[in-house]
């Protein structure tokens, strides 16, 4: 059977659902499908962590209800693609089912990555969490102790989530030498094991799985350097982009395995749009292309593909990649440069006070990066400041002023003053 | 760059008069529709009885050294160019208004898109060798696009270097006479 | 939705491109470069004493950028803010594109679309019913200075002559003053500013709100002041010139001449007068020094309200330096008005300002009226050879709308209408309109719906000036550009003469109406004997004026019936003697039709003066429409002192009403401050009836002499227009302003 639609939108996560009601809102006469692998309204990924540890219930992790699309006129398909014709501009579903669209925007997303290869990996107790049904499986397998593989932030929250639930033992395996040190510096690293450990979550570092124990099912896992008994393992180890029907099809990917889009959010094929985890993005502050799996950009950027397949032209402006939790008492925010992406004339003032852990790293006198645990406060000002920096032209007049005194300001007086010049700019 | 060999575009409020055709050639050579101004005269009155006086002030963008739009940017979009031309780069540009409240002359201006859009001393004509469009057409040439130093120079021919006593000057000496 | 538009068969159609001065010529638009087909030199037509140079960038027959013409010396490669506006005055979407013949009443503004034949048609028909039942005087042509060349008029001229129709004669902007200065110097000329800026040690400029209508007049007064001149500035109003002068004096509202003679006396006391001039080029300087020994300055003080400290000081610097007089016509537009330009002359005259390159005496140039200086052969267009013109009537355009309600034997019954807003700028728009519904016939030809067409009969699709062939020698500097059209006309708009004669061949005169004859050849018949003309067609021009009409440095003698400057003008005295009216040899002064002191008991109910300045935003009544002036204008302002507005509880910014027994104008913003003394208040003219703020609807229909043609029902059988005026005396309406109520 063959249909038609105006707009087809793959996916129905963050991108995909803000993509079909962007295009709707921009244009109401036009028909708007999208297909959705799992039979839910779009929910709030980063929000599962809390569903696990019982804070959420399932109604307030959804994001919006089927109403919402009814009302819209938004026609949702539990359906998977099998394959995309862009020649044609056919779809064709896993059940033989053909959709023909007018334009196409890829939203599939990203998988999380499983070491299929290494031994015990395909063992019931093995979890991931990134959909509401990996919750509702990790949450009715009974367990009492857990490892759980990764420190990012499905590494970090997944452990205090799974403390939360009740479990005896939680132990952190992280394979580098210290916490996620692509966003942290070993000096935010060892703070955030403090918390960590103070919540009860044992942290092990340098340390790399190299098997999952069990016959029948998962028993215990083999690091390098120990065994330790598990009943269940969580895996945090990274996403990677959903792109097998985009590479089939020829769309060209870029350099970091996501969909090329331009700033509009089109890909190769002048009808397709790609956005949200399945799409390259450009890091705002480096300028480089990037991978930003994060709910913001991927919405913003969903808002953009459909107002621009229904015929506006908006811009998808950058992301920065910001490494940030804040969940069951322990918080913990990086941005910008690490020490060692420090160029020109870098500087580090820290600080650690009363459970607030501050890392302010500075380039030439301008703060270029932030690392912090146990507060959230002048997140907001140091993310304007290392935007502006990072965003400096080799071909313009530098605007921007360096701290004064670094050697000899505290933290706090490095603070002030950037909040002064912040402030300054409005100044007449 | 040094600052004093910056462009500016400067207005002789001695010599405006208040015409406005630099208002209409402006909408002119950047196809504006109604909407966006990037130069506005104000017609200013001051004073009571004798000192009564009325002046008109063209307000283009004035390309600030220290401009307080490129500080408060928070993209990066507005950049301050070499020889001193104040520029927004349309697609960083996310139509915050920041740029509009720190601006102390409200130069900046918002189109159809919602981004912001000002005067841009006509990079365009400047890049070619020629002067802005109102700076051209100024029936009573007030309106000047020069380095501070050049400028300089021609107000003085027109104001100090007189060989009939006239203006401030001429009070000053006439004072010191008596 | 696409419209079509039929070809009009008997349309000229010509290679513009011929006039080009480049081809495929980049350009800027909007930050982008665009390729033109061809730029074309022409010049601007507008009632405005800068005609400048202008150079339009055509693509796809279609105008994309407009630039002032370098090559002109004295415009230098400037336009005014209505210059650039024409791009969107003549891409607007708001043209009328095709012939509209009314359906409603007079005043609805209905119409339904006709082809051209129908239009024709229709007029033909008309035309003729009217010239069956009343004769052909009871057709009258209404046109004026929207596009004030004078090709066009001569043509139109040619088919009303071998008609028979009325003939419409005079002015009512400036022909009053005229007389006054015609009357005491004979032939009108300007000198160039390029000659005064380099010499002259005081401008004295009267009446004139050069930012408005003459900003090219700048530079050369910045350089007369850079060179040490001073500027004295005379204006009730605080105008952008005002601003820039030395000394500003603000008479009140029509007494101009009481003041130049208040300063006579004061020179002829301290026998500062130039004796030498006086006694070597002029006669009756005794009698003139008679007259003003009762002009003291206290008196002269008491009835212009401007010090008598600043009368004397000024008129000291009048006499002792060489000084230029440049008047305009804001001074004569009240009903005294050809007393204050005869005073201003004599002022002149007694200050020795004529002949010379340091002080000299402007009012306006010949050349604003060619076919009567002779520069112009208007008679070898207007009047076909071998054709009998019958002897027909004159109506004074000063009076139109009285003359088509009081015309008998016969009654006016049809009008065709171009280049002038009838019911928008004739005072008293209430008592035009009655003018207007009483016609058979009222045909406009319109660029855009305005006042006028909402009366019309019929609307034809006119022409921008761009689109047209034309001679507009400038009224102020001495250079010529014939104009040609830039660009091919669009929709179904034709050219005025081309209008006039399809219509006269249709009525029977093909023979004097040559389909041959395109308007290039018509401009080459009006001026080519008198100037080399292909030097003035675009890709050349401008070109100066010949010596013979534009001398150099004018003045050196005067065309008078002595020979000399006639302070107690011949002239005058003996057209008075044949013509009702004020031809007083000397000038004397007298109160304005309506004023605080001529009409008291009046002024108890209308205290406020309004005056109405010409503002840079327009050419009269166009460009209003236009969203960019709009935009830059805002909304309708009338200018009042601090005084009046606190008198009557008036904060800047509220809605007030106008009003007198004439009409009424309500939501006009109120704009407090220092531009005017207590007395009198300002308002742009201008401003479209329909829209909210003619000041028309309060002013009153009386023109200014000599001639009293109301006497006469604006309908004369002999008229002298450098002699009998005249002008209407917007300037002389007393008003009263209240604050709006807030609705609740």
């Amino acid at each position: 059977m063959k249909r038609k639609t105006d707009i087809l939108v793959l996916g129905n996560g963050a991108a995909g659902s803000s993509a079909a009601f962007a295009a709707k809102k921009a244009d109401p006469s036009l028909s708007v499908l999208v297909l959705s692998k799992e039979n839910e309204p779009v929910y709030s990924a980063p929000a599962l962590p809390d569903l696990l540890s019982g804070e959420l219930t399932r109604e307030k992790v959804l994001v919006r209800t089927w109403e919402e699309y009814e009302q819209d006129g938004i026609e949702v398909l539990c359906a998977e693609a099998a394959a995309i014709d862009p020649g044609t501009r056919t779809v064709t579903l896993a059940d033989g089912d053909e959709i023909a669209y007018r334009d196409l925007i890829l939203a599939a997303g990203s998988q999380p990555i499983q070491l299929r290869k290494m031994q015990g990996t395909s063992l019931p107790g093995n979890f991931v969490m990134k959909t509401m049904a990996d919750i509702e499986a990790i949450a009715s397998y009974s367990g009492k102790s857990a490892v759980v593989v990764g420190s990012g932030a499905i590494g970090i929250e997944g452990s205090m989530a799974l403390k939360a639930r009740g479990f005896e033992r939680v132990t952190m395996v992280e394979a580098l030498d210290w916490l996620s040190p692509k966003s942290l510096d070993k000096e935010t690293s060892d703070q955030l094991k403090k918390a960590l450990e103070s919540f009860g979550v044992e942290v092990l570092t340098g340390e790399a799985v190299q098997a999952v124990l069990g016959e029948k099912k998962a028993e215990g896992v083999v690091t390098s350097k120990r065994t330790i008994p598990c009943d269940l393992v969580l895996w945090g180890i990274g996403m990677r982009p959903d792109v097998q029907l985009a590479m089939e099809a020829g769309i060209a990917l870029g350099e970091t395995g996501g969909i090329l889009v331009d700033e509009f959010m089109r890909t190769s094929d002048p009808h397709i749009y790609a956005c949200g985890d399945c799409a390259q993005s450009t890091d705002l502050l480096t300028g480089q292309p990037a991978l930003h799996l994060f709910w913001e950009p991927a919405q913003r950027g969903g808002f953009a593909a459909g107002a621009n397949a229904a015929g506006q032209e908006k811009i998808f402006q950058p992301s920065a990649a910001v490494f940030l939790t804040n969940k069951g008492g322990l918080s913990i925010l990086a941005l910008g440069k690490t020490e060692e992406q420090l160029a020109e004339d870098p500087y580090v003032l820290q600080e650690e006070k009363d459970g607030v852990f501050r890392r302010l790293l500075f380039e030439d006198g301008r703060l270029a990066g932030v690392q912090m645990l146990g507060t959230l406060q002048d997140a907001d000002l140091f993310f304007a400041h290392i935007r502006k920096n990072a965003q400096r032209r080799k071909d313009a007049w530098d605007l921007t002023q360096p701290v004064p005194d670094l050697e000899r300001v505290s933290v706090k007086e490095a603070i002030w003053y950037l909040r002064k010049q912040r402030r300054n700019a409005f100044v007449k | 760059m040094e600052a004093r060999q910056q462009r500016i575009l400067y207005i002789d409020t001695q010599r405006c008069m208040g015409c406005r055709a630099c208002e209409t050639v402006c909408k002119l050579e950047n196809d504006l529709p109604v909407g966006p101004r990037y130069t506005m005269v104000a017609e200013v009155e001051t004073g009571c009885g004798l000192t009564e006086k009325l002046n008109f002030l063209p307000v283009p963008c004035q390309h600030c050294g220290d401009a307080p739009c490129v500080r408060a940017c928070p993209t990066g979009a507005l950049y301050k160019r070499a020889d001193g031309i104040v520029l927004v780069e349309q697609s960083k540009c996310i139509g915050c208004h920041e740029c509009l409240m720190a601006c102390p002359f409200g130069v900046p201006q918002f189109g159809a898109n919602g981004r912001m859009q000002k005067c841009t001393m006509c990079v365009h004509r400047i890049d070619e060798g020629t002067l802005p469009a109102c700076a051209a057409n100024c029936p009573a040439e007030a309106i000047l696009c020069d380095t501070p130093e050049n400028i300089s120079k021609i107000l003085r021919q027109r104001y100090s270097d007189k060989t009939v006593a006239y203006g401030p000057f001429a009070i000053l000496l006439q004072e010191a006479a008596e | 939705m696409s419209e079509i538009y039929q070809d009009i068969p008997w349309r000229r159609h010509e290679d513009l491109d011929r006039y080009a001065v480049r081809r495929n010529v980049p350009v800027w638009i909007g930050g982008k470069k665009v390729i033109a087909d061809r730029v074309v030199k022409t010049c601007c037509p507008h009632n405005c004493y800068d005609t400048c140079g202008e150079l339009v960038y055509v693509k796809d027959e279609k105008v994309i950028k407009i630039e002032g013409d370098p090559d002109h010396p004295i415009t230098k490669g400037h336009l005014c803010l209505k210059g650039f506006a024409n791009v969107q005055k003549i891409n607007s979407p708001e043209r009328v594109k095709y012939p509209l013949l009314r359906t409603g009443e007079r005043g609805e503004g209905k119409f339904k679309r006709v082809s051209w034949d129908e239009a024709m048609d229709w007029m033909v028909e008309k035309i003729r019913s009217i010239r069956e039942n009343y004769g052909p005087e009871a057709i009258l042509e209404y046109c004026y200075s929207g596009n004030r060349e004078h090709m066009a008029k001569a043509v139109a001229a040619r088919l009303w002559n071998l008609m028979g129709a009325s003939k419409l004669v005079g002015s009512f902007c400036l022909l009053s003053g005229v007389a006054g200065s015609v009357g005491t110097v004979g032939s009108q000329f300007t000198m160039d500013p390029q000659i005064w800026s380099e010499h002259a040690q005081t401008i004295f400029l009267v009446g004139r709100n050069c930012t408005a209508t003459n900003p090219h007049i700048f530079p050369f007064l910045y350089r007369a002041k850079e060179r040490g001149a001073k500027l004295v500035v005379v204006d009730p109003y605080a105008t952008g010139v005002a601003a820039k002068a030395d000394i500003h004096l603000r008479p009140r509202p029509g007494t101009d001449g009481a003041l130049a003679l208040g300063m006579i006396h004061w020179i002829v006391k301290n026998g500062w007068e130039d004796k030498q001039f006086i006694a070597e080029k002029t006669t009756g300087f005794e009698e003139l020094a008679e007259y003003v020994k009762e002009w003291t300055p206290e008196y002269t003080e008491q009835v212009t309200t401007v010090p008598k400290a600043q009368i004397c000081e000024v008129a000291e610097l009048l006499a002792k330096t060489d000084t230029m007089f440049e008047t305009g016509y804001g001074q004569q537009r009240y009903s005294n008005g050809h007393q204050v330009q005869q005073a201003l002359a004599c002022l002149a005259a007694v200050c020795g300002s004529f002949g010379k390159p340091s002080a000299n005496y402007d009012c306006i140039s010949g050349m604003a009226f060619p076919g009567i200086t002779g520069f112009a052969d208007n008679a070898a267009v207007s009047v076909p050879e071998g054709a009998q013109i019958p002897k027909t009537r004159l109506v004074n355009i000063a009076a139109v709308a009285k003359a088509i309600r009081e015309a008998k034997e016969p009654p006016i019954k049809g009008v065709i209408s171009y280049r002038g807003g009838l019911i928008s700028q004739q005072p008293d728009v209430d008592y035009t309109i009655k003018a207007v519904k009483s016609l058979d016939m009222f045909v406009t030809i319109e660029q855009f719906m305005t006042d006028d067409t909402d009366y019309a009969d019929l609307v034809l699709p006119a022409c921008h000036y761009l689109e047209q062939y034309g001679v507009h020698p400038s009224y102020w500097h001495n250079w010529n550009q014939v104009l040609v059209p830039v660009c091919q006309p669009p929709y179904e708009c034709v050219p005025d003469i081309e209008i006039f004669a399809e219509l006269g061949r249709r009525l029977g005169y093909e023979k004097y109406f040559p389909k041959d004859m395109s308007g290039l050849d018509w401009c080459r018949l009006l001026i080519g004997k008198e100037i080399d003309f292909d030097s003035c067609v675009s890709p050349n021009g401008p070109v100066r004026d010949p010596e013979k009409w534009c001398p150099e440095v004018p003045y050196q003698t005067f065309d008078t019936p002595s020979g000399k400057f006639e302070f107690r003008s011949s002239k005058l005295e003996e057209r008075g003697k044949k013509f009702p009216g004020h031809y007083d040899a000397l000038p004397v002064y007298y109160e304005p039709d309506e004023s605080i002191a001529a009409t008291p008991k009046l002024a108890e109910r209308y205290p406020l003066n309004i005056i109405s300045q010409h503002p840079s935003f327009r050419t009269h009544s166009q460009y209003y429409n236009l969203p960019w002036i709009k935009e830059i204008e805002g909304p309708a302002r009338v200018f009042l002192s601090r005084k009046d507005a606190a008198d009557r509880g008036i904060a800047d910014g509220d809605k007030v009403r106008i009003f007198n027994d004439r009409g009424c104008l309500e939501n006009i913003t109120a704009r407090v401050g220092i531009r005017l003394k207590p007395g009198v208040a300002e308002m742009s003219s201008g401003m479209w009836v329909k829209l909210g703020g003619s000041v028309n609807k309060l002013t009153k229909l009386i023109p200014a002499g000599p001639r009293d043609i109301l006497a006469e029902n604006g309908i004369l059988r002999e008229y002298d227009p450098l002699l009998d005026g005249n002008t209407g005396s917007y300037f002389n309406t007393l008003v009263e302003i209240e604050k709006m109520e807030q609705e609740a």
